[in-house]
């Protein structure tokens, strides 16, 4: 009973050890995101982060404005090109995916009219299998 | 004989405590986004359906709009600045529980960016004194400490610098929170935020001819679905639960205004890393839907700050 209560111990300090280093990974990729985005963007607040493995894809639905321009930053690891990231409308017309432009980590959207838009985003199996993909979301006042 | 068996009994309890904890170090590791998804009733259980890898973020798929962007709008369509609408600040004193001390937090945060967008450099200040007092209270460590007011202070006059601070540092909040498993607490201040800023639309629209203001007014249909989705997880909660039925009655108003999409080709600028969507969207919203609207939000509205 020892073992198993050792064991026990044991684990739960491998999960709080790797729950802190995962967090802390997310925010050393999240500061260097942020790099991409210079004053003339504001953030939109909210804070975008999903641990992905091999083929998984985090997929987030938000709300872009007419009249507005928006830049998405989309980071993973911490070199650049880790992470595959397309934008949809509701009827899932692609309306952009930076895979066609050298896995650029940011582009900037104008919006002409409000609409709703799916963004996916999955990693570059080509450089990394799992890891953290941060998005972030600014617009231009 | 029984020596042998209680052996066996304690190995297999031993194989399945350690069986579980493993499971759970993976994934507490690798899926801990889904989290709070089980009362998720809509499209998120469609998306799964569709794709069986997928991963949500941050237990919700679902973001609110900044409404930072508002206040904005509110400024470039000619309406003047009336500190009158604003949630009063000696109010701060009266909001008792974790959830009104968040949804207020909200509202807060959405005034201190109306004041601003205006230049109106007292409101700021006391606007940003009870955001203070609020994330505090709620243990916010990274939101409004003294270091950020120092900076907000230093910055008066310079409202594209004031902006990006308050900006930030409810990205930090929302950051900070999420990553504690506080996200009722993160989505309360969504929801704060994005009624007193409709309530202030609805207030103003009538101010201006600008056609802008009520055009924000009637899109904002998907974000209410939006907002409701993400406080489903939280509908056991007494004071949730009421804001819900609110929000659900303003939506069902809103399910009678026509949202209309047209979808065209995007325009893609390589060299500026920039792509135009041309896509066409038109809201129409007769005068009565607005009333019963702008009603509607005055009574969830009355309903936080109270």
């Amino acid at each position: 009973m020892k073992r198993i209560l050792l064991a026990l111990v044991f684990l739960c300090f491998i999960f709080l050890t790797a729950s802190t280093k995962t967090i802390a990974q997310c925010d050393t990729i999240a500061k260097i995101c942020s790099k991409n985005f210079t004053n003339d963007y504001l953030s939109d607040g909210q804070s975008y982060r999903a641990l992905l493995v091999e083929e998984q894809t985090a997929e987030f639905h938000l709300t872009l404005y007419g009249g507005s321009t928006y830049r998405f930053g989309a980071c993973s690891g911490l070199d650049s090109g880790n992470l595959i990231f397309r934008l949809y409308d509701e009827e899932r017309n692609e309306l952009f995916s930076n895979k066609q432009y050298e896995m650029a980590e940011y582009w900037d959207f104008k919006v002409n009219s409000t609409l709703d838009v799916i963004v996916e985003a999955n990693l570059n199996l080509e450089e990394v299998r799992s890891g953290c993909a941060v998005l972030l979301v600014g617009f231009k006042p | 004989m029984v020596a042998p068996k209680k052996n066996l009994a304690k190995q297999h309890i031993k194989k399945t405590i350690i069986g579980a904890l493993s499971m759970l170090v993976v994934f507490g590791c690798t899926e801990e986004p889904k989290r709070g998804s089980d009362n998720n009733n809509g499209a998120n259980s469609e998306i799964e359906k569709k794709n069986s890898n997928l991963l949500e973020i941050d237990g919700k798929v679902f973001s609110i709009p900044s409404p930072i962007q508002t206040a904005f709008l509110l400024k470039d369509a000619g309406a003047t600045y009336s500190s009158d609408l604003m949630n009063p600040t000696i109010s701060v004193t009266t909001y008792a529980t974790k959830n009104k001390k968040a949804l207020n937090l909200g509202v807060y945060g959405a005034n201190l960016g109306y004041a601003t967008i205006y230049d109106q450099t007292q409101d700021a200040i006391s606007y940003m004194a009870v955001s203070k007092r609020l994330s505090s209270e709620l243990s916010i460590d990274n939101l409004f400490n003294e270091e950020m007011i120092k900076r907000f202070e230093a910055n008066l006059g310079s409202q594209d610098s004031l902006l990006v601070l308050v900006s930030d540092a409810f990205k930090a909040s929302d950051k900070y929170l999420k990553d504690n498993k506080q996200n009722d607490i993160s989505v309360l201040i969504l929801a704060g935020g994005w009624v007193e800023t409709l309530y202030l639309a609805t207030q103003l629209v009538g101010t201006t001819d600008n056609t802008s203001i009520r055009n924000r007014i009637g899109e904002q249909k998907i974000t209410v679905k939006n907002l409701i989705k993400l406080l489903l997880p939280f509908q056991n909660d007494e004071e949730i639960a009421s804001l819900i039925n609110h929000l659900n009655e303003l939506k069902d108003l809103y399910s009678g205004i026509e949202f209309t999409y047209t979808y065209n080709e995007p325009i893609v600028d390589e060299e500026n890393k920039t792509t135009t969507i041309t896509s066409a969207s038109n809201v129409k919203m007769n005068d009565q839907q607005l009333k019963d609207i702008s009603a509607k939000i005055n009574e969830t509205r009355s309903f936080i700050i109270k």
